[in-house]
């Protein structure tokens, strides 16, 4: 972890703000100061007006601020909210295409932070964008990342009650898991070879918060390649097959996992399928991520009864 | 070239089948699961009870076996096949990899994997299937195109199968950088070479390509032995030259086709065992080819073997740990030889 994020200092203003802004509903126009993860400064006087995001998850944040006229391009691999694939796209969100990116003169691009990443910035800072840059590490930071995203495009109200129900949700499952049986989960992220979440990577920690063991929580690395003579050794009460595509029942992959008999798993019928998007993707959605797992960790406590 | 006598080739191909099963056995026995000697006779004492079926022996009999006996199988092919192009193009470069018959399996299984052809072509599945193809389709054509005169000249047989792997590889670069981001993921992991979650239908499918294309091979070993000598000596020794190169191009291609259409990519034992079995036991391919084969076959268990435990739970591509094991090794050889090693 380079950077904790920091709140924003908001200053306000008397200055008159420049005739491309929009009447605020707060009122006077006001300077805002953003500090990114890496620490660094980036300051508006007035709301931007044209926001390129490079990675699916800032896509999501963004939208849910309510920017859906402000984003004017994202990456080949931002496909929700629906209305966000019609936005120009400027490539992949590890190889954003520089050039695409200025020739939308954004005022504000905002990503997440790469290995590429300080070339990025200066490339970007010399057509005179803006960069923000957030690095979100727990699913506590994307509450951060949501609040200072909505500070530096002046959504401060609209966060509110987004940040407001994210934080709900998320205690309320801290609060119902607090001291009951984890049963252990094999999360797959990747079959052929299987892929396993471990120790740092988002679906880890949901695993976890959600009242689960994540049996492969000695996986050398985010997402790596497992051996399934471990997990069969570790005998998971509960395995989630992660879905590359929404609402793929992953069939084939059911059935192959159905051939180890000897899991608890399986003799039991608990092999469950979670979109990937909703567990890697450090936006707003992630909430949804988490009560997904928690229903299928701990049906008893969060499956409602039909109603 | 020294006469091979029928004692010598039975000894040494006796004494490396008992290395081999040896290898086998004791692979079977590394792992994260603890299975020792006792817990092997107490699986197989009592089939029908209700024991049978325990953890351990899922995880020996049905996630490490085929593991192993399908590299196995990839091994021998690679390896194999390795010898057979060395000695058709005389050149001590050749090899499944560098012909481009490797790419175009690559492809072949890509464009099956893309498609979502997971169906069977009549009982056979399309994957390998796909492979073969690519493969021997881009044999065909680096056989037709480097075929000057009605005469295949090897230099540039050599010359057109290191372009036309190029040219797959790019291909296969390309269709990974436009392909859904979804299906990319498993193929940039194909390509580094898995030998994981195959199952018995598969390695007899594979086992059956292999074995079929080995026999062929080792019934032309002779003629193979004609072919190094060069050409002009060939036909003058009476060797139909044309015929014998097509029949072994083609058992070349498929027992590639098959091993890299499961296994994906992997990298340095069509190259690396044929010449340690030839600075070992010599060039006359009645016994290299066997030779070859088996020690193949040791060489990829054993590297799939540390592939899978030394960074346990986690998985190394195994084309890693046949090229960083293998290399040193053979440059070591290369060394102390201290004199040129092919042919």
């Amino acid at each position: 972890m380079v950077a904790v994020p920091v709140l924003i200092i908001s200053i306000l203003l008397m200055a008159s703000c420049s005739s491309q802004a929009p009447p605020l509903k707060s009122g006077a126009p006001y300077e805002v100061i953003g500090i990114d993860d890496l620490g660094r400064e980036v300051r508006f006087n007035h709301p931007p007006q044209r926001i390129v995001s490079l990675d699916p998850s800032i896509t999501e944040i963004l939208f849910a601020l309510g920017l859906n006229n402000e984003v004017v391009g994202v990456t080949d691999y931002c496909d929700y909210p629906e209305e966000a694939r019609s936005k120009s796209k400027v490539g992949g969100y590890l190889d954003p295409n520089i050039e695409a990116t200025a020739l939308l003169e954004p005022e504000l691009v905002v990503t997440t932070l790469k290995t590429d990443t300080p070339r990025l910035i200066q490339q970007l800072e010399n057509f005179g964008i803006k960069v923000f840059v957030l690095d979100p590490q727990k699913i506590e930071d994307i509450l951060e990342n949501i609040s200072s995203l909505a500070k530096l495009t002046y959504r401060e109200e609209r966060a509110k009650q987004l940040v407001g129900t994210f934080k709900e949700k998320l205690n309320e499952v801290k609060r119902k898991v607090d001291g009951i049986s984890r049963p252990g989960v094999f999360l797959e992220m990747g079959a052929d070879p299987l892929i396993s979440v471990g120790p740092g990577s988002f679906a880890n920690d949901l695993i976890e918060i959600a009242g689960g063991r994540n049996v492969a929580s000695q996986s050398s690395s985010r997402y790596s390649r497992y051996t399934l003579e471990e997990i069969l050794l570790a005998d998971p009460e509960v395995i989630i097959i992660c879905s590359m595509v929404p609402d793929d029942p992953c069939l084939a992959q059911k059935r192959w996992w159905k051939r180890w008999t000897n899991m608890s798993a399986v003799r039991n019928g608990r092999i469950y399928v979670v979109e990937a998007n909703l567990i890697t993707r450090p936006g707003p959605r992630m909430i949804e991520g988490l009560m997904e797992i928690a229903k299928v960790i701990h049906p008893e406590i969060f499956l409602e009864p039909e109603r | 070239m020294k006469a091979l006598s029928l004692k010598k080739w039975l000894i040494t191909v006796l004494l490396l089948t008992i290395l081999l099963v040896g290898t086998i056995i004791f692979c079977s026995f590394q792992g994260s699961a603890d299975i020792n000697f006792k817990d092997v006779i107490e699986i197989f004492s009592n089939p029908l009870s209700q024991n049978w079926w325990n953890t351990k022996a899922v995880i020996l009999l049905k996630v490490r076996l085929p593991r192993i006996l399908l590299a196995c199988m990839v091994g021998g092919a690679l390896a194999v096949s390795g010898v057979v192009l060395q000695a058709l193009l005389r050149n001590p470069l050749a090899d499944p990899y560098v012909l481009g018959v490797s790419s175009g399996s690559a492809l072949g299984a890509i464009i099956a994997i893309l498609l979502g052809l997971n169906i069977n072509i009549g009982a056979l599945p399309s994957i390998p299937l796909f492979g073969f193809a690519g493969g021997l389709l881009t044999i065909l054509f680096v056989y037709h195109i480097s075929k000057i005169h009605r005469k295949i000249s090897t230099q540039t047989m050599l010359l057109v199968g290191v372009i036309t792997g190029a040219i797959l590889a790019a291909i296969i670069m390309f269709i990974t950088s436009i392909a859904d981001p979804n299906k990319v993921h498993g193929i940039i992991f194909w390509l580094m070479g898995n030998l994981s979650s195959q199952e018995y239908p598969m390695l007899l499918i594979v086992s059956f390509y292999v074995l079929i294309g080995i026999l062929i091979l080792l019934y032309h070993a002779r003629d193979l032995n004609l072919l190094v000598l060069g050409e002009e000596s060939a036909i003058q020794l009476g060797l139909e030259v044309e015929h014998t190169k097509k029949i072994a191009f083609i058992g070349a291609s498929l027992i590639t086709g098959a091993a890299v259409s499961v296994s994906g990519l992997i990298g340095f034992v069509g190259i690396l065992i044929p010449h340690l079995m030839r600075m070992i036991i010599g060039s006359d391919h009645r016994l290299l080819l066997p030779v070859a084969g088996l020690s193949g076959s040791i060489y990829l268990m054993l590297a799939d073997t540390l592939a899978r435990t030394l960074l346990a739970p986690t998985e190394i591509p195994v084309g890693v740990i046949t090229a960083i094991c293998g290399g040193p090794f053979f440059i070591y050889l290369l060394r102390k030889k201290r004199k040129p090693i092919f042919l």
